[in-house]
């Protein structure tokens, strides 16, 4: 009894180990798994984080006259577990550190990580389609002589045929070198 | 594998080779965990195995019962049973039904050998309707006397099974808030339609004559 | 009523399920002679939320979160053993710093897990300024769970075929930082909980099961080590790092509720020295998790030492990507029946303490 005796005279001492909220905020670690985040100019709406969302809190759905897609994170369902982030391929998921959920019964429809992604245009047919996501596009043509910026904006019909233009082309202007070795 | 597996796995191999069950199948993992598997026919040898194993001093980690395919009518069901010998986790599987009528078998109770099989077997006979002899105290273990046993083997509906929660109906409703309307597909599930209540009462007149 | 005329000394007293030292129903039927027990009649199933239904219904990838929301305290073993059930059905191989992340989350809830147990059995014994105290000790390790992991309970560690997260050099001086606290204080509770008059008269020689009914009833975990029976997983079937970490397995010889205790509390203390060991060998490169393979149809078997005992799953596939069975089972389950032994003749106010004294989990047990 003693020995706790003095624990509990060091504790008295050592004062209050609550924090005061409401009162002032409360510490919230960076990596804190808060609100869901959607970066709609990540998105390209391949739909994993829907497939491995367990809490069924999101929805794609293309809009009714194919121009773009609703992209629904509905909070009051979601567990925040973090698989949407983690199996995002473009990295368009975050986790917030917003851990302030409460709301009334009439809010709870409205609680939603809400976005309209449109889809582009093909620059080369222009179908409906939605940009390759520039970070992996980057890295699928890093040692090809295409122009990236121009490849996310087509259509994948569109893309092959200017790839394979592209090919064609550097064809003839490595033969053209060649010949030109030659000549010289 | 280190010596004192190999001694187990040589005593396990030994115990078995003596009787006429199956052979022992043996599976193992990164980690350097072996498992043991015995595929019996039927469930009559299961209170051979269980003294055998018994012998063995063998631990009974659980048992699980399981429909052997997905589809509806699914009626062969199985029961795994898997034990612990010192580091060797030996599992015991059976079918407990007919080969030819696929009606299904009443199963001996291991409790006699296993003092821990008194609460998994429970548990399976209100899961899954198995029928056990001669189990010593065969009362409810978790469901209520009015759930039928036999739960896990009835088709439930996703929606139903997590009350709603993330169906349809409330996804209309966050849908027409930030959407402004509900897609088709949505709506092809059609809701119960009832009667108003109020609509089948007597007018209060009518009732006096 | 009639007993009651014939004999005013024995009658049955119902405990439960709403009970004041369990935030978890179990109904308890006592029959009583006096002030004795003489017979317990568990009724359970208030929490059985057909999870392993459940789980049928949904793929592989959403079955790591449901499984985690089985329980709270031990919500980290889950997901970690039914990932290695899957991975040892797919022939996965998990990278060693992967390995090493999935052990310190494992080593970070055992701890807070423990603390938490022992400092309830300070405020059932009614000794509240200890369980405050203790609390506030667990407190360290909840704040490093938050930093970490982004969350109190769920940690979100486990994916199949590796971790979700990773740790810089930064968290790894904030973990040793807050280990070196927690070593402190544990090491004072400990001395505390050995010596204190008050706890060892109110839980010594209670509840007591020997190492013989250990066997019989195959109780695993603090229980059984609790009663001098040397099991636990990761010694018995190394799984992960753990042969290659240096720790000790606890045992106690009493079998009583302060023997449990102890062994609970010098287990944080083998759970901290693993926590500096992985910290300091944390291999630095390594995939976090590999890529996820067709997983084909079959069944496999796993097992992990959760803070309560041995966490066994069993799954089967059918080649789709939503498993045909999935079953579980909890250390929980075999240690609730035991306790027509521990309570045999115990005094009605000891009750609510031996229940305590197996760490007991309903919502793990009844899924």
């Amino acid at each position: 009894m003693f020995k706790f005796l003095k624990v509990l005279v060091r504790n008295v001492f050592q004062g209050p180990a609550t924090e005061a909220f409401p009162l002032k905020p409360a510490a919230t670690p960076d990596r804190f798994r808060g609100r869901v985040q959607i970066n709609p100019d990540l998105c390209v709406g391949c739909g994993i984080c829907k497939h491995v969302c367990s809490g069924d809190a999101i929805r794609i759905e293309p809009n009714e006259e194919k121009t773009g897609y609703h992209f629904t994170v509905w909070h009051n369902t979601c567990c925040l577990c973090g698989s949407c982030r983690y199996y995002c391929p473009t990295k368009a998921v975050s986790l917030t550190t917003n851990w302030h959920n409460a709301h009334t019964e009439e809010e709870k429809y409205q609680l939603t990580e809400y976005h309209f992604i449109p889809y582009l245009k093909c620059e080369g047919c222009g179908a409906p389609i939605r940009m390759l996501p520039p970070e992996l596009t980057a890295r699928i043509y890093a040692n090809t002589p295409f122009d990236v910026n121009t490849i996310l904006r087509l259509c994948p019909n569109c893309r092959q045929i200017a790839t394979a233009e592209r090919a064609k082309e550097r064809e003839q202007e490595l033969e053209g070198e060649k010949n030109d070795a030659i000549t010289e | 594998m280190t010596q004192s597996q190999n001694n187990t796995i040589t005593r396990i191999n030994t115990a078995f080779e003596k009787t006429t069950f199956p052979k022992l199948t043996w599976t193992d993992n990164d980690y350097n965990n072996h498992y043991a598997w015995l595929q019996l026919e039927k469930p009559n040898d299961l209170h051979e195995v269980a003294k055998l194993l018994k012998e063995l001093e063998a631990r009974l980690c659980t048992i699980t019962a399981y429909t052997e395919d997905r589809s509806l009518e699914a009626k062969r069901q199985s029961i795994a049973y898997h034990f612990s010998i010192e580091s060797i986790l030996l599992t015991v599987t059976t079918p407990i039904y007919d080969n030819e009528t696929l009606e299904p078998l009443e199963i001996p109770s291991i409790t006699s050998y296993f003092r821990n099989a008194d609460w998994n077997e429970r548990e399976f006979m209100e899961m899954y309707n198995i029928k056990i002899k001669d189990h010593p105290n065969p009362k409810r273990l978790f469901l209520d006397e009015t759930i039928d046993a036999g739960i896990m083997t009835k088709l439930i509906p996703f929606s139903s099974m997590v009350h709603g929660t993330g169906s349809t109906n409330l996804w209309e409703q966050v849908m027409l808030e930030k959407m402004g309307y509900v897609p088709e597909h949505y709506k092809q599930l059609e809701e119960p339609k009832f009667t108003k209540v109020e609509e089948t009462a007597q007018p209060k007149s009518q009732a006096k004559e | 009523m009639e007993t009651l005329q014939e004999n005013t000394k024995n009658f049955s007293l119902p405990l439960g399920p709403i009970h004041v030292a369990l935030e978890e129903p179990m109904y308890f039927k006592l029959e009583l002679e006096g002030e004795r027990v003489k017979h317990v009649d568990i009724t359970s199933g208030h929490v059985h939320r057909g999870m392993e239904l459940l789980a049928t219904k949904r793929n592989f990838f959403q079955n790591v979160v449901l499984t985690e929301r089985v329980c709270s305290l031990c919500s980290n073993s889950h997901p970690l053993t039914y990932c290695l059930a899957l991975e040892n059905l797919a022939g996965m191989k998990v990278s060693l710093r992967a390995q090493y992340l999935r052990v310190l989350a494992e080593e970070i809830k055992r701890t807070a897990s423990h603390l938490f147990n022992v400092g309830i059995m300070a405020h059932i014994i009614g000794y509240k300024s200890l369980f405050m105290h203790v609390m506030e000790v667990r407190e360290i390790m909840q704040d490093v769970k938050e930093t970490i992991y982004g969350n109190r309970m769920d940690l979100a560690a486990n994916c199949i075929g590796g971790v979700k997260y990773s740790v810089n050099l930064e968290l790894i001086d904030f973990i040793d930082h807050s280990i070196n606290r927690l070593e402190k204080h544990v090491e004072e509770i400990i001395k505390i909980y050995r010596t204190d008059k008050m706890i060892l008269t109110r839980t010594q020689n209670v509840g007591v099961i020997n190492a013989d009914n250990v066997k019989k009833y195959g109780l695993v975990g603090p229980v059984a080590r609790g009663s001098g029976v040397a099991t636990d997983t990761r010694k018995d079937a190394p799984y992960l790092i753990y042969d290659k970490l240096d720790f000790d397995l606890i045992t106690e010889q009493g079998g009583d509720v302060h023997s449990r205790a102890m062994v609970r509390l010098r287990e944080v203390i083998e759970s901290i020295k693993i926590i500096r060991q992985i910290i300091k060998n944390l291999p630095e490169e390594g995939e976090l998790s590999t890529t996820l393979p067709h997983i084909p149809a079959g069944e496999a078997m796993a097992r992990s030492e959760a803070p309560r005992g041995e966490l066994f799953y069993y799954v089967r596939t059918d080649g789709t990507d939503m498993p045909l069975r999935l079953k579980w089972r909890v250390p929980s389950y075999m240690n609730w029946d035991a306790l027509e032994v521990m309570m045999k003749d115990c005094a009605v106010a000891d009750v609510s303490l031996i229940v305590n004294s197996i760490d007991p989990c309903v919502s793990c047990t009844e899924r």
